[in-house]
């Protein structure tokens, strides 16, 4: 601007040097004081020149427009986009084979690779604004080929089997509606329960056991989520949210979770001298040749409606600096339990203990020792998830004075009763229909019961606390495991847990030892003499306590996780001697009633996000304890390592 | 009478400004530590132990009066992890591979925060005034020496600190650090100020834990922003799920 107007200036220069010659003139004319004028040229007359110039300048300014100004640029919201991701590897070795069931129902965890995992996660985030996009998906390639046939051999997606996981696909949109209102929709995880791994208020999505190692992992699942913030600058920590499930999502249950169907002592229903009759008349059958399998197992899912939309609720908030919520779940426990049965014999199985595996011909007699069934009394079972009301109250600060931090979790289930119903085939002397669960000589009668709608609760109360900055200790007393459901526990004990079952007898044609004839109890309503049962709470107790040892600067990083269970085991049998069912307690460090998880590993971090690691999990007990129950999955060695971007 | 008047005034001088006590300094310190109303921070963090590769993170701050939120951004591993400091007795952590908010309890404090030579209760230390007494050690032309000890009912992981504070930007130039036992156990280096307007903040932080073989934690500042406008709501459980 000051460069234009120095220009203009030069350029008007001459100009005024002309109007000045002009002027001049015209004085001339008429000025008699011509000398003195002359002798006053100089000064005075520039100086009039100059003012006139700068008059002139002044106007031209005034008359030249000021250039427009440039408009202010309102800052525009960037897309800011983020991502990350994960190469991960994981190799486990059974070091110990478990199995259950019988010759004729065996199945088998070997000794041998477990899982031969290699994981790409992929997270992508988008957000501009108030407004964010994610998505998060694991390719899982596990391993291990699944052709065994001739198609198969010739599909690539069974020789290089390929899952995704979706763990996120959600769009949150912040300050939506007016400043404090959240909202996300979509494939997403609402984690509400401050309970470390274990938390009976996690209820929106469904359990994910698939990986053992990994307790308490839960699966994302498609819902809408609000949380109303009323003073966001002024109490942030008070938040309301409201959470609907359209569609119900099952628990993922390990692999080894199918050997449970090999147990079918575990009769699942409450009522104990229907649990005998049934333990007497199998193993009556058993010894009639017949033994009793689970051929089939089919699951009733809750139907996609409206009155199936899981529905919850939560109010958080900071009092007296401890965070505290509460909250309401409707919906369904992720975990399923039998609504129905359906038995009938299959003599397609008649088969004898040293039968040679297919396709070779068995050459010669059975031994006279040599067990052999004429076939088996299959069973279909129907499962269904039990509708249930939860109450969910969190609590978590710590312990002013000692710095001990502590977090409760406590849920308060209200759960609808489910029964069985029981039917069956013609199966020796048992007539086809419905079975007479009184014994009155009538089909049916009232149908036992698999979850009896007796409130109650699980809970979770952990305390955490640091030692010289690099061992953290962490002590939890879970009640209530994830996949327990019941009333049944300490407080109220109402309701087992059916961990084994028999019926100790002969029959006619044996020789007497002593035990009763099964004919009498599975025929004559006698079966309280023959049958025995191992039982435990249906809420049991656990003692979970893990310590974190970091070393070389966070860069080592030795940790043991282990979980005691407290509860201890029941033995229930007839004392022939005292004429009396009795109970033995076995205490849960006992040699009978012992049962742990010990879970060491050792992980290092060699910076830039590259991390490997190696451990065991040992899963200790007998086999009708929780953890050392075959379904469980039995003991692995493992080596992981992986790569963070 | 007025030479006289000038004379007293000018024996007055050094009286009052002797005058700084423990107490007025760390006072102006937190004054001038809290100017801000909020400062956003980028910072590289280099993490270095004899015999081993140095180990960078880099990692982002919001500070806004007592309360203070961390993300890291590198490496891969931690890499959406969020710290959130609300108050002294009142820190949370966001760990994004478990997609949950956890409340740290103060017995955590004394542990390193995130693998670096900063315990999370030097990182949660916003203002020095509210948890420590001061009292002034000694004194030159260009910093005052302080000894700064816990007060009766804070939680703090130290026993005691010496603080040397500079008189030009009124901030800690180094901070030793005592244990319980009075045993000098860290040091912390604050070097390469600038401000903004009458904000000043350090370049470089560094602090060397004496404990461990002299390994060192470096926090260099790559972006700085003052008063931001950042909303309290940001420094909220809220905030950290998002």
């Amino acid at each position: 601007m000051r460069t234009l107007l120095l220009s203009l200036l030069l350029l008007l220069l001459p100009t005024a040097a002309y109007a000045q010659e002009g002027d001049d003139d015209d004085s001339a004319e008429g000025d008699d004081d011509d000398s003195a004028a002359e002798e006053d040229l100089g000064p005075p007359e520039w100086e009039g020149h100059i003012d006139a110039l700068e008059s002139e300048l002044e106007a031209l300014k005034r008359s030249l427009e000021p250039p427009p100004k440039p408009r202010a640029r309102r800052p525009l919201p960037k897309l800011k986009l983020d991502v990350g991701g994960r190469i991960s590897s994981d190799i486990r070795f059974r070091v110990k084979e478990v199995a259950i069931g019988d010759w004729y129902d065996r199945r088998t965890l070997p000794v041998g690779f477990d899982r031969n995992e290699n994981i790409a996660k992929l997270k992508i985030a988008a957000e501009i604004s108030r407004f964010r996009g994610v998505v998060e998906m694991d390719f899982v390639l596990t391993g291990f080929p699944q052709a065994d046939d001739l198609p198969g051999l010739s599909d690539r997606g069974q020789l290089q089997p390929l899952r995704i996981e979706t763990h996120a696909a959600y769009i949150h949109a912040r300050d939506l509606l007016f400043k404090g209102l959240d909202v996300r929709l979509g494939q997403q995880l609402v984690q509400w329960g401050v309970g470390d791994q274990f938390n009976p208020t996690n209820l929106l999505n469904a359990d994910d056991l698939e990986d053992t190692l990994l307790f308490g992992e839960q699966q994302a699942n498609l819902m809408a989520r609000i949380d109303w913030t009323p003073l966001p600058s002024k109490a942030p920590n008070w938040t309301f949210s409201f959470v609907a499930v359209p569609i119900f999502r099952p628990a993922l249950v390990p692999p080894s979770g199918e050997l449970a169907i090999a147990a079918t002592d575990r009769l699942p229903w409450a009522e104990e001298e229907l649990r005998w009759r049934v333990h007497s008349e199998q193993e009556f059958a058993k010894q009639a040749g017949l033994p009793t399998i689970v051929g089939n197992v089919l699951v009733d899912t809750p139907a996609v409606n409206l009155r199936n939309v899981q529905l919850a609720a939560r109010m958080a908030a900071t009092v007296l600096n401890q965070d505290l919520a509460i909250s309401f779940y409707r919906g369904f426990d992720d975990f399923p339990v039998p609504l129905q049965n359906y038995s009938a014999v299959d003599n397609t199985y008649a088969a004898c203990e040293n039968d040679p595996p297919f396709p070779e011909i068995r050459d010669g007699e059975p031994d006279e020792d040599e067990d052999c069934i004429d076939g088996v009394v299959s069973t279909t079972t129907t499962l269904h998830y039990p509708r249930v009301h939860v109450l969910g109250f969190n609590l978590t600060g710590e312990i002013p004075g000692i710095g001990l931090g502590y977090r409760l979790e406590l849920g308060v289930f209200f759960p609808n009763e489910t029964q069985i119903a029981l039917h069956n085939d013609t199966i020796l002397i048992q007539a086809a229909g419905e079975y007479d669960y009184d014994g009155d000589g009538e089909p049916g009668g009232p149908r036992p019961t698999i979850v009896s709608n007796k409130p109650f609760a699980k809970w979770v109360l952990g305390f955490d606390y640091m030692i010289g900055g690099v061992v953290m200790l962490n002590a939890m007393w879970v009640h209530g495991n994830v996949n327990e459901f019941g009333a049944g526990d300490f407080l109220q004990p109402v309701g087992w847990a059916v961990r084994q079952g028999a019926a100790v007898g002969r029959l006619p044609a044996d020789e007497d030892d002593g035990t009763p004839l099964l004919t009498d109890c599975a025929l004559n309503g006698e079966y309280a003499t023959c049958a025995q049962e191992t039982l435990r709470p249906k809420l049991a107790d656990y003692l979970v306590f893990g310590m974190d040892l970091n070393f070389a600067r966070n860069a080592g990083l030795i940790r043991i996780f282990t979980i005691f269970d407290l509860s201890g085991y029941t033995v229930q049998g007839y004392d022939i001697a005292a004429g009396e069912r009795t109970n033995t307690f076995h205490a849960p460090f006992s040699e009978e009633g012992f049962s742990a998880v010990i879970y060491p590993s050792i992980n290092w971090n060699f910076g830039y996000g590259f991390e490997l690691g190696a451990g065991a999990l040992f899963q200790l007990g007998k086999s009708h304890t929780v953890f050392g129950d075959p379904a469980a999955g039995g003991s692995v060695v493992f080596v992981n390592g992986k790569y963070s971007f | 009478m007025r030479t006289f008047g000038l004379l007293v005034a000018l024996l007055l001088i050094p009286t009052f400004a002797a005058a700084d006590d423990g107490p007025s300094v760390l006072a102006k310190m937190d004054e001038s530590m809290s100017r801000a109303v909020d400062q956003y921070f980028e910072y590289e963090v280099v993490n270095e132990e004899k015999g081993r590769d140095p180990k960078v993170m880099e990692l982002d701050v919001w500070i806004k009066g007592p309360m203070r939120l961390t993300e890291f951004q590198a490496p891969g591993d931690m890499k959406g992890t969020k710290a959130l400091v609300r108050a002294h007795d009142q820190m949370y952590i966001y760990l994004p591979a478990y997609n949950k908010v956890r409340r740290v309890a103060s017995s955590m404090t004394s542990g390193g925060f995130m693998g670096t030579t900063f315990s999370n209760d030097d990182i949660s230390t916003v203002l020095y005034g509210p948890v420590y007494e001061g009292s002034l050690q000694s004194e030159t032309d260009t910093a005052w020496v302080l000894v700064l000890t816990p007060k009766a009912d804070a939680k703090t992981a130290y026993g005691k600190l010496v603080m040397t504070v500079s008189k030009k930007y009124i901030q800690p130039d180094t901070i030793e650090y005592f244990n319980r036992k009075d045993q000098h156990v860290k040091t912390e280096t604050r070097s390469g100020y600038t401000c903004e307007g009458d904000v000043c903040n350090a370049e470089s932080m560094k602090m060397v834990d004496h404990t461990r073989g002299d390994a060192s934690t470096e926090l260099v500042r790559r972006t700085w922003k003052v008063n931001t406008g950042v909303g309290d709501d940001e420094f909220s459980v809220r905030n950290l799920q998002n």
